[in-house]
């Protein structure tokens, strides 16, 4: 019932009507950018942080909250039209959803795209609104060997989850822990690393580096490549799926949802492996494995769903722990600070109207969202047909003015575009900055959290392990580091034992 | 070899080497009394470690066999590169020309790095520049520098 009075008080903040203003701006240009390849949510977060700082805090949560779940749907509108997935939870919407479009169902592969994200988006805000109060109370028991170990446990798995070199991973994580340290000491106010710039004090700005590597960084590497997408010339009719099309598509948005959320809880899950995932456990449970990459209306609905649900459950650590569980709610939790929010245990105490608007919008957005991606596909084929010399240079230049726009200081320009040769640069090499940017955002909170463990437990690293919570979560970080040697070291055994055997 | 780690390790073996000399000056201090280089020095000596394995590999051919050029072969380098110097020459005239001209040459210049006929580039590049100064300096009220145009 509390749940319930409080959702009612937070609609009364997200139907004010700046707030609603601000919520469809944030999902349609949200949808914008899920549909355009090259720019995903982590990047437009980052480049339309700047946009905010004029306006007032909640609506600005409510906007970026908005881009956010609104570039999960308008992902999935190029990986069936285009085969180009237009951020990466989508990628594996192109496996049966294109394929769904060149047999000519490309209307049925986006409707069912659309209403199962809705489905699962709505189904993830209500268990976020029940689970929310619940784990910040639950959070309010945490001390600093808590917060130390769930970060490390967050760091740990962002490395595990990442698509290439995992040693290359952790080597970025510990790089963003390195770079988070500039700044002056929050505990001595000593000066670190900060090379007498005066800007550097108060530490590098998470918004010039996350518009650098994701924003100037992408367009950079972009820019090397032509645009080869061809997007699919049939006539684009019944988007509403069939009778048939939802019986065969039912139990895979059930278990899409559910799986999607359970996985966007945990730190370093999010959207990306619960398609993924959603996608594997479907082509497990079918009867027809074999249909799966050939146009299974089941391989679009269990992943479109599984990634709307994970993003609205995502939310749940941001808002409840103060802990961001992927790189674009890490920009999030940056958005929070610079409006003088600190999202965690005491966001429900201190601003209930941030929380309980938050969750609210996304109600309201998600409608909105349903109303925008279905009547509006037309519209986005065309946006996908603007060629890259006309919209990279005008995303640049919303880069150059957002960073300058921070502080009215060509300073952060600098950083910007020196974070943004990196990120080409990194991209080139093979490196992934997510969790440069992660490990960035939770850097200063390990800093201050560790030395302070330290303190109260004399040097004793053993109190880690006699709190009981965060001897769990140390150990679930272990486990996971072992698992992920365990392959290279069962390799090892293999070509041993074949060598012994000669 | 795979030149590319091979490279990027040496790199980072040299910024873990710099981050630690920083960190002893800020100080160390122990595990009873952690300092303000505390973590620094700890996540540095970590990160060495890693570059060091990551040289390691590369040398022993365990990360494939790669050469420098690569990445950049078949693809057109130049447009990055390019891109880059007007980005720093913007960053770099911003205060002294102020941003209207330093923005109109910019975007004017990466119009026509993308083959765009130059008329096209100059007044796509003032439409452009004209409605953004609209939206950020009018709507949300963002300051830029006037340079040239400070009286």
């Amino acid at each position: 019932m509390e749940a319930l009075q409080s959702l009612s008080y937070g609609f009364s903040i997200a139907f004010q009507p700046e707030n609603l203003f601000f919520c469809f701006v944030g999902s349609l240009l949200g949808t914008l950018i899920g549909v355009l390849p090259g720019i995903g949510p982590v990047g437009a977060i980052a480049i339309l942080l700047p946009v905010t700082f004029k306006i007032p805090a909640t609506g600005a949560i409510i906007m970026l909250a908005g881009l956010y779940y609104g570039a999960m749907y308008g992902g999935s509108t190029t990986s069936v039209l285009v085969n180009i997935p237009g951020e990466a939870a989508s990628v594996i919407t192109c496996l049966d959803g294109h394929k769904m479009a060149l047999q000519g169902r490309a209307g049925p592969a986006l409707g069912i795209a659309a209403f199962g994200s809705f489905i699962a988006g709505t189904l993830g805000i209500i268990g976020l609104m029940f689970f929310a109060k619940p784990l910040s109370s639950f959070a309010l028991e945490f001390g600093p060997h808590e917060y130390c170990s769930l970060i490390i446990l967050g760091l740990t798995l962002v490395t595990y989850l990442s698509h290439g070199s995992i040693l290359k991973s952790i080597m970025m994580a510990c790089f963003g822990i390195m770079l988070s340290i500039v700044g002056l000491d929050p505990m001595t106010a000593t000066p670190r690393m900060t090379f007498g710039f005066l800007e550097l004090f108060e530490g590098i700005g998470i918004a010039p580096v996350a518009m650098g590597l994701f924003g100037v960084g992408e367009v950079l590497f972009n820019l090397e490549r032509k645009y080869s997408g061809e997007v699919v010339r049939t006539k684009i009719k019944n988007l509403f799926p069939s009778a048939l099309d939802w019986a065969a598509s039912k139990w895979a948005l059930a278990r899409g949802t559910v799986v999607g959320f359970l996985l966007g809880i945990l730190p370093g899950g999010g959207p990306v492996l619960a398609a993924f995932f959603a996608y594997g456990l479907e082509k497990r449970v079918s009867k027809e494995p074999q249909k799966f990459g050939t146009g299974a209306i089941e391989g679009v609905a269990g992943p479109e769903s599984a990634n709307n649900s994970a993003a609205s459950s995502s939310f749940i650590p941001l808002l409840t722990l103060g802990i961001p569980p992927n790189p674009s709610l890490a920009i999030l939790f940056g958005a929070f600070l610079i409006h003088g929010i600190t999202p965690g245990p005491l966001l429900l105490k201190q601003n209930p109207d941030v929380f309980w608007g938050v969750l609210s919008s996304m109600y309201v957005g998600n409608m909105m969202l349903l109303v925008l991606n279905l009547p509006l596909i037309p519209m986005w084929v065309q946006v996908l047909k603007v060629p890259g010399r006309y919209l990279y240079p005008i995303i640049l230049m919303f880069c150059l003015i957002g960073a300058y726009s921070i502080n009215n200081n060509v300073f952060d320009v600098f950083v910007m575009i020196i974070f943004g040769v990196a990120g080409y640069v990194f991209m080139k090499f093979k490196y992934e900055g997510a969790p440069l940017i992660l490990a960035f955002v939770l850097g200063p909170m390990l800093d201050m959290n560790l030395r302070q463990a330290l303190l109260v437990s004399d040097g004793k690293f053993v109190d880690f392990f006699t709190h009981p919570i965060s001897a769990v979560t140390l150990a679930l970080a272990f486990l996971l580091l072992a698992s992920s040697l365990f392959p290279f070291v069962m390799n090892k055994l293999r070509s041993l034992r074949s060598g012994v055997k000669e | 070899m795979n030149r590319h780690d091979f490279l990027s390790g040496l790199f980072w073996l040299g910024i873990s080497i710099f981050a630690i000399t920083k960190s002893l000056g800020l100080g160390v201090g122990v595990f009873t009394n952690p300092k303000p280089g505390f973590l620094l020095f700890w996540s540095s000596l970590f990160f060495g470690i890693l570059s060091i394995i990551l040289v390691a590999k590369s040398t022993l051919g365990r990360s494939g066999r790669t050469k420098l050029t690569d990445s950049w072969e078949g693809l057109n380098w130049w447009n990055p590169v390019i891109t880059i110097v007007l980005l720093f020459l913007y960053a770099s005239f911003l205060n002294s020309i102020g941003f209207l001209l330093a923005m109109l040459g910019f975007m004017a210049l990466l119009y026509s790095l993308g083959r765009v006929k130059p008329q096209l580039s100059i007044g796509g590049a003032i439409v452009t520049v004209v409605l953004a100064y609209v939206i950020f300096h009018f709507a949300l009220q963002v300051r830029f520098p006037r340079g040239i145009f400070s009286w």
